[in-house]
């Protein structure tokens, strides 16, 4: 059963599913309204994190915070697809708060550690940035 | 760019330099020449000089204000504090997706990779999941493009859409290429794995949607408790509510002249109702020659006066789970023969081979009181309201006021405690020569059946026997013969097959009354001839229970069967029989709860048609060091029993 991995890769994020497809998922969480499945909502959730408008990413973001409310058992995962919704749409305070949450439960999580590197690397990049812009406006 | 903001934080500033510096030294010492940002993130010396210049909220505010980069942004922070800053509170709240606090990140479940409890298998990630389910979405994509999408029928199994795409039966049928059919026993391979990968997130759902009603069910068990608390304190106040109300009674007794004017009122108020009782009598009794008396009025006068009628109504027992127990306490030392309740959780009296009678308490399980007077066991009796009506093998008959021994229960003095007697026992019934083996009373009327062959009516104000029926004599003088009951010869050997009462029940409504006796014959009979007007014969044992409502009849008898009347027409509607002799039956328009001598009551529900019991005899079968007592007796009250049992045990059941 090792052929699916446990947890998404990011890239996985990346890579946008067709309309039908993701309509399919739609229908499906609608059809089992109004007690739909986690595994279906899931499904939709996901599919919108991989899709490239924000808008929607944010509205997978929802669904995965639902998830995570409702479903104890699933929080662990939740957090890394949080954690990389959160990347996606750029929001890297958070996507740091949910990857350090999810590490400090599972520090041997090897998926989550380089996650939580890329994590840091963006936002070490993002305060490079910043720093350079302060150091150009002084004058310095 | 302002500069008063930066000088209020000079201490800041000066962090923030450092910060610089450090940064500076870092890219510089860096043997590559130009900074990346790795080479900033594994210097020491950089990493926490900067955050601690961005854990500082000002400098962290600083730096916001210098930041360009896109409107996603937020400021890289570590820890922030929400609360302070306004600028970020409102940034926070425009922000146009959910987050969860970090209080709900800490709050994850240990194990959660572990297998669940119940150990089904594996557990896979919802993102597994979503994997698996992706072919099956691109499946359906194609066959709706090619328009080969017919509604399935579940009843049908479409082997077509379960084998991978490309792969029929027939294909694996007539195919002769190896290459081919290991091709296909990959691609199944594949798709079984996915089917199981599917399968194990379902059966987890179940697992955890059991966890959901595991802790509903732990959430009710704390909300019923408190239900039950609300319900003892409704209970108490209550009796707090009688006790003021019978207290004020008393008081307007010692002092007439207070209030004078309010006992006239009082006095008309009565009469007036008096008057509506009689017309009210008039219209309902055939013949309206049952007049209310004066001096019951006395009687009922503590409850006619003081609104007995609870404000309250108990319900607790209805969010019992129907057939679980809810107390049982041991009452008597030996075989209790009667019981009668009030409400759930109220008072109940019982009777018991024993000797005694008590009083009890039952949402607390403690007796209350005892009615002593009788010289030997009480067989039957019944409750209404404050009054109790007992049936002894003394032969007499004693009618109690419960509320006396309510309101006089704290005296200590041994001679106010005779007081007590005297006053809870109004009146006794003594023309019987022979054990009283079954009796009912309604309003003002108390008939009373006895192994002296003879039906007695009684008036409870005067304690005036009324009429005196002779069974056999009547029967015999009924217009309606029957071969079998006009052999008087047979009929009384009949009678005395065993040691069954004479008379096993009888219930009276107005001039109606019934009876079931041990020939196995229900008689109904006018109480203003004193004649009986019809037998309804079916019963092969003696009749041990009848209870009639206003369309039907139904008995139970020693010859182990339930029989249903029709009261208009006197025919059978219904009958069924148990293993064992019935010995009490009650029933209601949901139930009938019959007792026959085994270690369960017999539950019949009349709407879901069906069959069940109800006792320690099931629900303690498992335990082998438990042995049962048979139950003897029960009664029944809005879903509510009580049983009492040969050991003396008293049980109450939700049912």
């Amino acid at each position: 059963m090792a052929k699916l991995s446990y947890l998404p890769a990011l890239e996985d994020a990346n890579a946008p599913l067709s309309d039908k497809q993701l309509e399919i998922l739609e229908e499906q969480v609608e059809s089992e309204m109004p007690n739909p499945s986690i595994q279906s909502q899931f499904n939709y959730a996901w599919g919108l994190i991989k899709c490239s408008s924000k808008k929607q990413n944010k509205k997978g973001i929802d669904l995965l915070v639902d998830i995570f409310k409702n479903c104890p058992q699933r929080r662990r995962e939740c957090l890394y697809y949080l954690s990389v919704g959160c990347l996606k749409i750029n929001d890297l305070s958070e996507a740091k708060r949910y990857i350090d949450a999810l590490v400090n439960h599972e520090p041997d999580n090897l998926q989550a550690a380089q996650l939580q590197r890329v994590v840091e690397d963006k936002i070490a990049k993002g305060k490079y940035q910043i720093c350079s812009k302060y150091i150009y406006d002084l004058g310095i | 760019m302002s500069y008063t903001n930066h000088s209020n934080n000079s201490n800041d500033l000066l962090n923030f330099s450092k910060a610089v510096a450090t940064t500076a030294s870092a890219i510089v010492s860096s043997p590559n020449g130009f900074g990346s940002s790795e080479i900033l993130i594994n210097n020491k010396n950089y990493k926490e000089s900067l955050s601690n210049t961005l854990k500082n909220s000002n400098s962290h505010q600083l730096i916001y204000k210098h930041t360009d980069l896109g409107q996603d942004q937020q400021p890289g922070s570590l820890n922030y504090k929400k609360k302070k800053q306004k600028y970020f509170v409102k940034k926070r709240r425009s922000k146009s997706f959910d987050e969860l606090s970090d209080e709900a990140l800490m709050d994850i479940p240990s194990n959660s990779h572990s297998t669940t409890s119940n150990g089904t298998g594996d557990m896979f990630s919802l993102f597994q999941g979503f994997s698996a389910t992706l072919p099956e979405i691109n499946d359906r994509i194609e066959r709706i493009r090619e328009g080969k999408l017919i509604e399935s029928n579940p009843d049908q199994i479409d082997e077509s859409a379960i084998l991978p795409r490309g792969i029929t039966t027939h294909k694996i049928k007539i195919s002769q290429n190896s290459r081919q059919l290991s091709q296909f026993k990959d691609s199944i391979n594949y798709k079984l794995d996915l089917l199981e990968i599917r399968k194990g997130l379902a059966a987890n759902e179940i697992n955890e949607i059991d966890e959901k009603i595991r802790n509903l069910q732990l959430m009710r068990e704390s909300i019923f408790e408190k239900v039950r608390k609300f319900e003892q304190d409704e209970l108490f106040l209550e009796n707090q509510l009688y006790e003021i109300d019978s207290r004020m009674v008393l008081i307007k007794d010692i002092d007439p002249g207070i209030n004078f004017q309010l006992i006239d009122k009082d006095e008309q108020e009565q009469d007036e109702l008096e008057k509506d009782e009689s017309s009210n009598l008039m219209t309902k009794s055939v013949y309206g020659k049952l007049k209310s008396d004066p001096k019951l009025k006395n009687y009922r006068n503590v409850s006619a006066s003081v609104p007995h009628n609870r404000k309250t109504k108990p319900m607790l027992q209805t969010y019992y789970e129907p057939g679980s127990e809810i107390r049982s306490f041991h009452a008597h030392d030996d075989v209790i023969t009667s019981l009668d309740f009030d409400v759930p959780f109220g008072t109940m009296v019982t009777s018991s081979l024993d000797n005694t009678v008590k009083v009890w308490d039952l949402s607390r399980g403690k007796c209350s009181g005892l009615l002593e007077g009788h010289f030997a066991a009480v067989k039957c009796l019944q409750m209404e309201e404050n009054l109790v009506v007992t049936g002894s093998l003394d032969a007499t008959l004693k009618l109690w006021d419960l509320s006396k021994l309510n309101v006089l229960g704290g005296g200590n003095d041994e001679e106010e405690e005779e007081e007590e007697e005297n006053l809870t026992l109004l009146h006794s019934f003594e023309s019987h020569v022979e054990e009283v083996t079954a009796l009912h009373f309604h309003k003002n009327n108390l008939v009373s059946g006895s192994s002296d062959r003879t039906i007695r009516q009684w008036d409870l104000n005067t304690g005036h026997c009324l009429q005196t029926i002779d069974v056999l004599w009547a029967s015999t003088q009924s217009n309606i013969t029957h071969s079998q009951f006009l052999d008087t010869g047979n009929n009384l050997s009949m009678f005395k097959t065993n040691n069954a009462s004479f008379i096993g029940a009888l219930q009276c409504y107005d001039a109606a009354l019934a009876t079931g006796t041990a020939d196995g014959i229900v008689r109904l009979w006018d109480l203003r001839s004193g004649e009986v007007i019809r037998q309804l014969i079916g019963h092969t044992g003696p009749m041990t229970s009848l209870q009639f409502d206003d369309k039907q009849l139904i008995t139970g008898s020693s010859d182990r069967s339930i029989r249903m009347w029709d009261l208009r027409t006197g025919g059978i509607i219904d009958a069924f029989a148990y293993d064992s002799p019935i010995t009490s039956l009650q029933f209601d328009n949901r139930r009938i709860i019959c007792t026959n001598q085994e270690t369960t009551m017999k539950i019949y529900d009349r709407i879901d048609e069906r069959h069940w019991e109800c006792g320690a005899g099931k629900s303690r079968k498992d335990d082998t060091d438990y042995e049962a007592s048979t139950i003897n007796f029960a009664r029944h009250k809005e879903g509510y029993a009580v049983e009492g049992r040969s050991n003396g045990m008293i049980g109450t059941w939700a049912v």
